[in-house]
Order: structure tokens, then sequence, then C-alpha cells
């Protein structure tokens, strides 16, 4: 499994790195909007330039930005050729049976790899600069208004936090319980995809077991020490957004407006 | 005058054919430090889950402090003077950050943002964690792990403190850590305290013994009367303290000491008096 988390926090000390999580969060889900509408070669040099100022600004290469992305090559690829040959267009340059190949169906597919690209490219960013409390609490932050809908927010909060808190543990406990079934002759690494997907039966059960057992026992503890629902319980102080962080929303949003019109 | 007076307790969960406790009579005095020992089943952690009303008896009666648990309206007052530790360190923290978890408890009380960060500190100086409070508690060892949580129940300054197998999951060096601990807590006199737990060692330091086997109070008194019986220990399927087998054996070989010993340095004492 090693590189599979590519995108995890890398520690630095870059102006990426120091920013206001809220405003990095907020700003990649404005530059997603962004990339939706590009749809321009200048749109999407405006993109690519954005992304290499972040890479420079983040302290990293393009080799490590572009990580996570190039792994998924197979995926790009298929998507590329399912929109190539099935995109229904009235002036195919080619077509046998099912398959139509036409140049708006390339124009297509070009658009499609690129907007996920750039938008996986630009995660990848966000989650390398950013600590996962830092997002979480960007996260809650996000889901707070919509208390005005009814909706329980301060309960989200929580149990994002709360999830947050058993990533390492439940990780933990699939690699002992990974290690215990090797000990009795599973094979994980080897065999057909199949064979390998059926290997993970045994596993996953015991962790969901688990995991429901720990989740039986928090919610003991929670209550012994008082716990009523979120709502209450003291307010947390909201910590103002500096002015830059603000001018970073901004300058995002003027990115999406400039993709708007190019 | 007894913070805790319970009567006749008795519980059965869900569609259980046994009860898990049945007419358990339990008083604790003010200040008290008492060890709820048995064997697994034995409906320990039942009775202690009265205390602070995460359970009500179904039958008998408990008072907690004057309060009726049985009262719903007092069951967040009753929690707050009665806190709980649990067995597990790892599935008693709600927050990746050591202050955030130990504010948990005053957050739930709504305890004032202003006072909160001085309460924390305090609560984590009284473990010994003080420095801590930025850290994840996934970095740290058991023991340290399970002193946070101790940090997270003292900071709401509770009368009682309710240990339910807090060291059955760590390691000799957590063990003695959590242990200390407790006896600094009951050295201070300002803490009632009642500790769960299957290890006839650790309730050698407590005033008083509460001794259970399948749901019912064997016997209670204090370690000595309870540990050095060799009958009762016997029916309650526990091993009695090393000190007290020595003693048994050399008894049985023709040498009787003047008491039987709780410790090994009581047992040293004890042989070289002879």
């Amino acid at each position: 499994m090693t590189g599979a988390i590519s995108g995890r926090y890398i520690p630095g000390d870059s102006i990426l790195h120091r920013m206001d999580p809220r405003a990095k969060l907020f700003g990649f889900i404005i530059l997603i909007v962004a990339v939706i509408f590009t749809n321009s070669i200048i749109g999407y040099a405006v993109m690519a330039a954005l992304i290499f100022a972040m890479a420079c600004a983040a302290g990293m290469g393009l080799k490590v930005v572009f990580g996570s992305a190039r792994r998924l090559w197979s995926f790009f690829l298929i998507i590329f050729l399912m929109n190539a040959f099935f995109y229904s267009s009235e002036d195919p340059i080619w077509s046998f049976w099912i398959f139509t190949l036409s140049k708006e169906g390339l124009i297509q597919g070009t658009n499609v790899v690129l907007r996920i690209l750039l938008i996986i490219v630009m995660s990848s960013v966000l989650t390398m600069t950013t600590k996962p409390l830092g997002i979480m609490t960007a996260l809650e932050t996000l889901v707070k208004p919509l208390k005005f809908i009814k909706l329980p927010a301060e309960e989200m909060a929580m149990i994002l936090s709360i999830a947050l808190q058993f990533i390492p543990t439940l990780l933990e406990e699939s690699s002992n319980i990974k290690k215990a079934q090797i000990a009795r002759g599973a094979r994980f690494e080897s065999g057909k995809l199949r064979e390998r997907a059926m290997a993970l039966v045994p596993m996953l059960i015991p962790i969901f077991l688990s995991a429901f057992k720990r989740a039986d026992e928090l919610s003991v503890a929670m209550e012994a020490r008082g716990y009523r629902g979120a709502k209450n319980r003291t307010p947390r102080k909201e910590e103002r957004m500096s002015i830059t962080a603000v001018l970073v929303i901004l300058l995002c949003a003027g990115i999406c407006v400039l993709e708007y019109f190019i | 005058m007894d913070i805790i007076n319970g009567e006749k307790l008795t519980y059965r969960y869900g569609s259980a054919d046994r009860y898990a406790i049945r007419d358990v009579d339990i008083r604790v005095k003010k200040g008290g430090l008492v060890a709820i020992l048995g064997h697994n089943g034995s409906g320990k952690s039942t009775l202690v889950k009265h205390i602070n009303a995460l359970l009500l008896p179904q039958s008998g009666s408990l008072t907690v402090d004057g309060i009726d648990v049985t009262s719903k309206a007092d069951v967040f007052a009753i929690r707050r003077k009665a806190g709980m530790v649990f067995q597990n360190p790892d599935n008693q923290f709600v927050s990746s950050v050591v202050e955030d978890d130990v504010a948990f408890g005053l957050e739930n009380y709504l305890v004032s943002r202003e006072e909160i960060p001085g309460l924390v500190t305090k609560a984590l100086e009284r473990v010994g964690m003080e420095g801590y409070e930025k850290h994840s508690p996934q970095m740290l060892s058991g023991g340290q792990k399970q002193r946070v949580a101790i940090a997270g129940v003292l900071a709401v300054d509770p009368e009682i403190l309710i240990f339910d197998e807090a060291t059955a999951m760590l390691d000799p060096e957590g063990r003695s850590e959590v242990l200390d601990i407790i006896r600094k807590l009951h050295a201070t006199g300002e803490k009632t305290i009642l500790m769960v737990t299957h290890y006839v060692e650790e309730s050698i330091m407590a005033d008083r013994i509460i001794l259970m086997k399948e749901g019912r109070v064997l016997a209670e008194g204090t370690p000595e009367e309870i540990l050095t019986d060799e009958k009762l220990m016997a029916e309650s399927g526990l091993m009695p303290p090393a000190s007290c087998r020595i003693y048994s054996e050399l008894k049985r070989a023709g040498y009787e000491l003047d008491s039987c010993p709780l410790t090994e340095a009581e047992l040293v004492e004890t042989i070289c008096r002879y």
C-alpha cells in the first residue's frame, strides 16, 4: 500500500501551509466551480498557471503536486475514450456499431479529463498543505449555516470531529487484524483480483464489529461526561478570518468570474 | 455521612435470563476509597453504572449525595457529582487534541468559555500531564491516555470518582501511573473514590472492599478482613494476594505467623519477627 495515500499532509512552513484552512477550503470550492466554467485554451492556461503558482507557493515540485493524478492515468484514459466514442454527433468522423467518433466527442473528452485532472491536483495541494484537523475545523465552519434550514449543524460538526479522532485507531486495528489473518494463512497480496477481493471479507467483518463496539463504548463515556446533545454546550468562540484569508477567497472568486467569461 | 446509599438494587439487561445485580446494598462514606472486587460477570460494572445514573435501578433505591437517582430531572446533577473513567482509553476520547478532550465535560455543563482554559490546565496538572495540551491522544502511551481521561473527569470537579477497571488494559507501567493518581487523590481526602477491579493486588490500597459474585455482595469489609479470609476468597473464585498464599502454605507446613500479611513488605517483616 506504499504511496497509496499520496495527497497526505506534508509538514512545511510555506505561505499555503500557514494560510487559514477555512480560506483554503472555501477557495478550493470556488475554484472547483471555476474549473467547471473553464471551456477554452486560454481558460485552461489560466488554471495551469494558477496551479503552477500554487505549487511554487507551497514549495513543492510539480511532480509532487501531480503525484496522485499520475497514478490515475488509466482512469483518465477510460474517461477520455468513453467520451470520445459515445458522444452522439450528427457529423461523425468514423462510426461502427454503437461507437461514433466525432470532433465534438474528442473535445468533450479532453474537457472532462482536463477538468478532473485540475480538481484532483488542486485537492491534493489542499490536503498536502493542510493538517486534517484544519480541514475538519474548516468543514465545521462550512456546515454551520445549515442550522438555518433546520439541519443539526452542531451534531454534524461533532460527528466530523469524532470521526477524525477514530481514523488512526481504526487504521491501526485493521493492520492488526490483517496481520492476524495472514498469520492464519490468509492471502491479501497474491491471487486474482476476485480472490483478493474475497480475502478482504474476513478482514472487513471484524473491523465493522469492533467499530460498532467502540461507538457503543464511546457513547456511554460521552453520556457519563454529561453530554446531552451538541446544542446544550458552551458555544465555541469563532475566530475571525484575517484580511489575507478574505483576500484569498476574493481572488478565487475573481478567477471563477474570469473563467466564466473566457 | 454516607455519600452513596443504595438498598436492594436489582438490574437485569434487556432479555437476559440472569440478573446482572440482585439485592445489592452499597453504602460509601464521604472521602472513602472503596474497591469493588469480583470476577468477570460478577456485576461490579453494572453496579457502579447506577451511581452516575447511566443505569437506573429496576428495583431498590439509591441516593447519591442526597439526590435520588430515579428523579430524572437531576440526572445531569448526579453525573457531574460522580465522574467515571472507563476501561479502554481509546474509546473515551472525543477530540484529537488533548485540551479539547479535557474541555468536553466542561462544555457539556455549560462552563463559560473564559473559565475553561484555566480549569483544563489545572486538571492536567493534577495528573502530571501539563504541557500536553496541544498533543494528540493518539501519540500518548496507554497510561498517559488514561491520565488524560482522568483529567477530563477531574476538570468538572466531581465529588465522587469511579474507576471502572481503568487499569485493566494498561501495561504494568501505565497501571502504576494510574494507581498513583488514585492514591494521591485519595490522600487529599476531597474525593470519594470507587474502583472496580478484578486485580486483588489493587484492592489492597482501599479502605473497604466490596466482594461480589454472580450479581450479589459476597462480603464487605477492610482488605485485612476480606483478603485474608481463605474460605471467602476461594468462594469468590479469586486468588488471594501472594503474601496471603505464602502465609497459608506456611501455616499448613506448621509455621503459623502472627497475622496474614497483605503486601510483600509486610510479609518480610512478619517472617523476620517470627
